[in-house]
């Protein structure tokens, strides 16, 4: 640059003789150049370390370091290496000394006396080369200057379009993205951030940090993890609610990693939110659906498990109270009083198992206002109050179900029965309620009512599972009345069979002893007569049997059957039975042909056994008239055996399981008649014994049946047994079996 | 009179067809036979009577004192109590009730006249 040119000119004159000094600085003088003199070489090292000399005349014979030492020092520091030097020396100086001169550096020799303008003439050209050599460095570094100037410009412009691609990609995708310092401090939003918060860092007051926006339930976690990433410099991530510019939340996945330079040194942050809302919501709608159809699922099990309906509904409360309300009143009929009005809540039932009391005595103490004739509070009048006294909740009287998202004073009112019911509700402190009925078809059998405190109010998807599990309940409650009425309706039959066969026994009497008496008047004088009154005896007696065993279904129908057990001997007792029925084996064209193995004694019930015996020959004989009969008693220490084996009609396989059953028989009942209860009271005497009976049969060739009879006494003198299921001692696949 | 004299039976039964049928048929086998329509009526017979009847027939439901009443009260009174009762019963369980034998109802004549004959024997004729 020409400005540098201007620059002044220092040229380093040293000699240890003050005249010769004098000499050269007036010689030199005038020039421009300015001039240092050193007096010693020590003094012109000195020099040159502090001045940047565009030549260095030296004079080589001094005390203390001589010329050549100073230049060879000279020679050797990188700020001198290039000054030219110019040697002075005495006249008569031998040429190994000028060779020595040039050898340590010098660039030029003069003799002294210096001539002035040979001096002048050679500094000045060391001073050309000096400003020439300036000029050059001067030139190559401003070109260096420039072109590093230029490179900064292109790295410059490629940043700023890499940064305009970035923000525009940044703008472009859907995600929320922000850039931050390295200490945290937002830079950037993207235009997702704008447009979902309404907030942007151009404002005045705008967003500090992207937590601004966090929901305050996150926040404190979302603000732990982030200063712990910054602290670390890891990478974060949280799954938190940020604020929308309408003021709801939706759920976003927050990121955030460390941007670092080339020496790993953080140099900023890059974060992201993406939306993940919707799938949030799926997944509490799928989460939702879960413990919905769990909760049906369950109440159904209990609704189904069982016909104690009071039990079932305060299980089903329970699992109200467990998973979707803090308070739930059920109000049902009674199943077995299903047309008496409905007058209190069945169950009052509370989340917090230690409140559960109070709630309900209080609940139930509206009652005492309900009843009681003064107090008309909240401006109702007594007309009203008494109006609604006697009424049921709406709920019964439309079956309409209702949601109350939020429990407001109409919301009370409506729910409620009286001034101090609406306290109580009022102390509850709920937020929100559903009614339902518990409805079969059109029929309200009840209601539930649900209350929430805390967490969300109901909503639809709420109001639709309890509706459901109304119905369930509605229809588990109708089921509980038709059971109710049918097991009224069983223990009607059966006492009226009772007493049916009671009454009907009072004229068996009168009419079997007043045949017997007529039997012995005609003694068998008239032969038509004597054959008359002897069937009008059997029929009397065949109609007393009937009786008895009508009398016998009920009783074991109502688990009234007793058993009076006795030492007995099943052989006597089957021989005795075969000969009380030869009469009638005769009259069918039967034999009986008894095989007995021995004493085959046993605790039983002699008139019992006694019945099974009979019921079993009489059913041999009607279904294997004209044929004989086999009869076996055997008995291993444990078992006494029993079998009947007849050469008849035989039962089908499909009639073979309900043989045993009551009403039932294999053969039509228009060929062979009975009221079909024979096998089902011999079974039933028989388990009662705790043993067992089956049967065997082929179609067309008759039937066998098997009695097994515990020797060892398993029941007690009298025992009760109110079901059909054998029992449990000796279990066995089944009590009949098909040879066919 | 150089012969015992028939065995009495006292029937008790409200039944008026079921006390006939009794009366009928022992009269006819040739005891001799009184009857009562319930406990009542027959303690009272019972206490006024010198003559004790060999043996009771007593049925258990009755109006204005039942069987079970009627044996207790028969039990207190020393001059009664040992007078032997034949039971008659709808019900083949036991009735829980002092007795010499029981008869489940309808009862064949041939029970009746076996159980009759047991405790006070056989009349002289038919």
């Amino acid at each position: 640059m020409p400005a540098e040119t201007t620059n002044k000119i220092e040229i380093l004159l040293v000699d240890d003789r003050r005249e010769d000094l004098t000499a050269l600085t007036s010689v030199l003088e005038g020039l421009g150049y300015e001039m240092i003199t050193a007096q010693s070489g020590a003094d012109g090292l000195r020099r040159a370390l502090e001045h940047d000399f565009a030549v260095i005349v030296l004079d080589v014979v001094m005390p203390g370091i001589d010329g050549f030492e100073v230049a060879s020092l000279l020679r050797r520091r990188p700020r001198t290496a290039h000054t030219p030097i110019i040697f002075l020396t005495g006249a008569g100086t031998d040429p190994g000394s000028i060779y020595r001169a040039y050898s340590v550096g010098a660039v030029d020799y003069l003799m002294k006396p210096v001539d002035a303008d040979v001096l002048r003439a050679k500094v000045a050209t060391f001073v050309d080369l000096f400003r020439m050599d300036q000029r050059i460095r001067q030139q190559a570094e401003a070109l260096l200057a420039t072109e590093r100037r230029m490179r900064e410009l292109e790295v410059a412009e490629i940043k700023l379009v890499n940064e305009r691609r970035y923000r525009n990609l940044a703008d472009a995708i859907p995600q929320i993205v922000w850039t931050a310092d390295p200490q945290g401090v937002v830079t950037y939003f993207n235009q997702r951030w704008t447009t979902y918060t309404g907030t942007s860092l151009a404002e005045p007051n705008g967003p500090k940090s992207w937590l601004d926006a966090v929901h305050p339930d996150e926040r404190a976690l979302c603000r732990l993890r982030w200063a712990e990433a910054l602290a670390r410099g890891t990478h974060f991530e949280v799954e938190c609610r940020l604020r929308a510019q309408d003021g709801s939340y939706r759920w976003h996945l927050c990121r955030s990693i460390p941007e670092r330079n080339r020496g790993g040194e953080i140099v900023g942050w890059l974060g992201t939110h993406t939306d993940f809302d919707d799938l949030v919501r799926a997944r509490e709608e799928t989460e939702a659906a879960r413990v919905r159809s769990e909760m049906l699922a369950e109440a159904s099990q209990i609704l189904a498990s069982t016909l104690e309906l009071p039990n079932a509904l305060e299980k089903l409360s329970g699992v109200i109270t467990q998973r979707l309300a803090d308070v739930c009143v059920i109000d049902a009929i009674d199943p077995g009083e299903e047309d008496t009005p409905l007058r209190e809540p069945l169950i009052v039932a509370h989340r917090d198992p230690g409140k559960a009391q109070a709630l309900e005595e209080s609940w139930r103490a509206r009652d005492g206002v309900r009843a009681g004739s003064n107090g008309n509070g909240d401006g109702e009048t007594t007309a009203e109050r008494l109006a609604r006294a006697g009424a049921e909740p709406r709920v019964l009287r439309d079956g309409k179900a209702q949601l109350f998202r939020e429990l407001d004073d109409e919301a009370l009112w409506m729910l409620s029965d009286d001034a101090r019911h609406r306290e109580v509700l009022r102390g509850l402190g709920m937020r929100s309620a559903i009614v339902v009925p518990i409805c079969n078809g059109a029929k309200t059998l009840g209601a539930i009512t649900l209350f929430s405190a805390r967490g969300r109010n109901y909503d639809m998807a709420d109001l639709g599972l309890v509706e459901d599990l109304g119905r369930r309940a509605g229809t588990a409650l109708e089921n509980a009345v038709l059971y109710a009425q049918t097991e009224r309706a069983v223990l009607a039959r059966d006492e009226f069979l009772s007493v049916a066969s009671h009454e009907l026994r009072t004229p068996l009497s009168a009419l079997m002893l007043q045949l017997g008496g007529l039997e012995r008047t005609i003694n068998g004088g008239d032969e038509r007569v004597a054959k008359k009154t002897a069937a009008a005896l059997r029929h009397t007696h065949r109609l007393a049997k009937l009786v008895e065993s009508l009398l016998d279904v009920s009783r074991l129908a109502t688990g009234r059957l007793t058993l009076n057990v006795e030492d007995c001997d099943l052989g006597d007792l089957v021989r005795e039975v075969a000969d009380r029925l030869a009469e009638e084996a005769k009259q069918a064209g039967c034999s009986f042909e008894l095989a007995v193995d021995g004493s085959v004694r046993g605790p039983w019930d002699r008139l019992r056994v006694e019945q099974v015996v009979t019921n079993l020959l009489a059913n041999a004989l009607k279904y294997g008239a004209g044929h004989p009969i086999e009869i076996n008693v055997s008995a291993d220490p444990d078992t006494a055996i029993l079998t009947v084996r007849d050469h008849g009609i035989g039962i089908a396989t499909d009639d073979l399981p309900r043989i045993f059953d009551r009403f039932e028989r294999a053969a039509p009942a228009h060929h062979y008649g009975g009221l079909g209860l024979g096998l089902y009271i011999a079974r039933e005497i028989v388990h009662a014994h705790g043993g067992w009976i089956r049967a065997a049969s082929w179609p067309e060739q008759g039937a066998t049946f098997t009695v097994e009879l515990p020797r060892a006494a398993v029941v007690a003198s009298t025992s009760q047994r109110l079901d059909n299921t054998p029992p449990p001692a000796r279990a066995r696949a089944s009590t009949t079996e098909n040879l066919s | 009179m150089s012969t015992a004299p028939d065995p009495t039976i006292l029937i008790v039964e409200d039944d008026v067809d079921v006390r006939e049928a009794y009366h009928d048929v022992l009269d006819q086998a040739g005891y001799h036979v009184i009857t009562a329509a319930n406990g009542k009526l027959a303690l009272d017979w019972l206490r006024h009577t010198d003559e004790h009847p060999s043996m009771i027939v007593l049925d258990l439901m009755m109006p204005v004192m039942d069987g079970w009443q009627f044996r207790q009260e028969m039990r207190k009174d020393e001059a009664l109590r040992e007078i032997p009762v034949v039971v008659v019963t709808a019900h083949r369980e036991d009735p829980g009730i002092d007795c010499v034998a029981r008869l489940v109802k309808p009862v064949p004549l041939a029970e009746l006249l076996s159980a009759v004959a047991r405790v006070c024997g056989s009349p002289r004729a038919a």
